[in-house]
């Protein structure tokens, strides 16, 4: 009965969220205009820079980087809704819903994927009219599905728990602003791990934006469909962070 | 024996020391509407979220139909329905999305969610956007969104805060003519509800239950048979129900609803 309920409550939230997103269209182009400009300013610069040790172009090997990035930011940003949600009386009514608490997260961090999917489809657009050389093919499109939306399901988590233990739109602004670039710069996204300092390579091995740029590299990249063992490091980090979330929820509405 | 359905005992709660509820036992029956009446801070929305499965309590228990709600809580929760004091329907859906959804959460049909558009009269407005609803008829769909399931449970979380007098008529009306097949606990500091509305009420003070019966056994209370209900209120726990009484947050509060409802 608990993991009908489970699967029931996930559904539901993930139906509820996507049909609030078709009634706000624009926020999808709007939000997918960030990485585009990563890549055009930040990336056409960078490829210049010769000693980045890489085979191929900087684009290429920047673009899967960029996508990982952008799900990572809107997946991370996403947690401020389970707050607004809270503020409009929302989260109340689905914790008093026959579902258990961990379906409310769940179908929330799944949305983050879903989510993630539309702007990682703008971003391979952009991609493609600019020429940039990433690899499309069946399996590089249906792996790059799953990784998108785990890493969706993953940031959103770790957003979440973020989002209810804090409270507030104001705390969890600060925190996530602290966060989300050193997470993002301490990544493999721009360069690869050989250039950084030891130290730096450790953070980089714990960090999940980390395994996520590798799964979407060794896909689009390298045209390489053995991203096992990254997908296994986000699934680890998604069920942590969705059981911590699912716990913390509730402090949320005391 | 009376058909007892909600049976709250020996409730208390903590938070970070500080005792929101300090021991409440009370009973509702089937077919009865038994109303929490107090200040904010009393306890009447800690009470009802405990009850609801939101929050747990520190100590005591909650009996629903006879069984605790710590023995299967999604089970006990498809038996309760409730309506947050806070507008808790997704402006930017649909009515009938907003309750087609919430039917989703507890499993009912579209036939049920049909009927009951029909029944609050909102049929002919299904496909607008909530936002677009005056306050009664928002208050009037998330009834129907706790009601969707046929509880046997109503809880309401000041449910009339934020509407107009003639609104307010109209939900009271609907509750007195739903109340029947079920029980109804009801959180409120308006007077005039507590006393149109409610079968018996509990007057609460600082986390506690100070008195509970009837109307007419309230008023035996403090001697006095001419006494309203605000008189027996302000003789039990020396306080008010004004706005200046209340503390920020609580204002706070109250005015976003009004403010969300107008």
């Amino acid at each position: 009965m608990w993991f009908l309920a489970f699967i029931r409550g996930s559904l539901v939230i993930l139906e509820i969220e996507i049909r609030k997103m078709m009634r706000q269209r624009m926020d999808i182009f709007t939000r997918a205009m960030q990485p585009l400009i990563w890549i055009l300013l930040f990336g056409n610069v960078f490829k210049n820079i010769k000693s980045i040790p890489i085979k191929g172009d900087y684009l290429s090997f920047m673009t899967p980087g960029i996508l990982a990035q952008s799900v990572m930011f809107v997946s991370f940003f996403y947690g401020i809704s389970l707050i607004w949600d809270k503020d409009q009386g929302q989260i109340t009514r689905f914790l008093s819903a026959p579902i258990p608490h961990s379906s409310i997260t769940t179908g929330k961090a799944l949305f983050s994927g879903v989510r993630s999917l539309v702007q990682a489809f703008l971003i391979v657009l952009f991609s493609k009219a600019l020429n940039i050389n990433i690899y499309i093919n069946v399996y590089t499109i249906i792996l790059s599905i799953v990784v998108i939306i785990l890493s969706g399901v993953c940031f959103a988590g770790f957003s979440m728990l973020i989002a209810s233990l804090f409270k507030t739109v104001e705390k969890f602004m600060g925190i996530v602003q602290i966060i989300t670039m050193p997470i993002f710069f301490s990544s493999s996204a721009l360069y690869p791990i050989s250039l950084m300092p030891n130290w730096l390579r450790v953070v980089a091995l714990l960090n999940p934006l980390t395994y996520s740029v590798e799964a979407l590299r060794s896909l689009f990249y390298q045209n390489n469909p053995n991203i096992f063992e990254p997908v296994l490091v986000l699934s680890f980090y998604s069920i942590i962070f969705l059981v911590f979330s699912a716990f913390s929820i509730r402090k949320l509405v005391s | 024996m009376e058909d007892v359905l909600l049976k709250a005992k020996n409730l208390k709660k903590s938070y970070n020391g500080f005792e929101a509820l300090k021991g409440i036992t009370f009973e509702v029956k089937k077919g009865e509407i038994f109303g929490l009446l107090g200040t904010n801070g009393a306890g009447k929305t800690t009470t009802i979220k405990i009850i609801a499965g939101i929050v747990s309590a520190s100590s005591g228990e909650v009996f629903i139909n006879g069984k605790s709600i710590k023995e299967n809580p999604i089970k006990i929760k498809s038996q309760i329905g409730y309506v947050p004091q806070d507008i808790s329907i997704i402006p930017n859906l649909s009515a009938f999305e907003n309750l087609m959804l919430v039917g989703k959460l507890y499993g009912v049909s579209k036939d049920r969610v049909i009927s009951m558009l029909k029944a609050i009269n909102l049929w002919d407005r299904k496909d607008s956007l909530v936002q677009t609803f005056s306050g009664g008829m928002i208050r009037k769909l998330e009834i129907a969104m706790a009601l969707l399931h046929e509880p046997k449970l109503l809880l309401l979380d000041e449910p009339s805060v934020g509407l107009d007098p003639s609104a307010k008529l109209n939900i009271w009306d609907f509750l007195k003519s739903e109340k029947q097949s079920m029980a109804t606990l009801i959180t409120t500091h308006d007077m005039n509800e507590a006393e149109r509305i409610c079968d018996r009420i509990a007057i609460m003070k600082k986390g506690q239950i100070i008195a509970q019966g009837s109307l007419e056994e309230l008023k035996d209370a403090i001697n006095d048979k001419n006494a309203n209900l605000e008189d027996i209120f302000i003789k039990l726990t020396g306080e008010s129900l004004d706005e200046d009484t209340q503390d920020l947050k609580s204002i706070r509060k109250t005015r976003d609803v009004i403010k969300r409802l107008s």
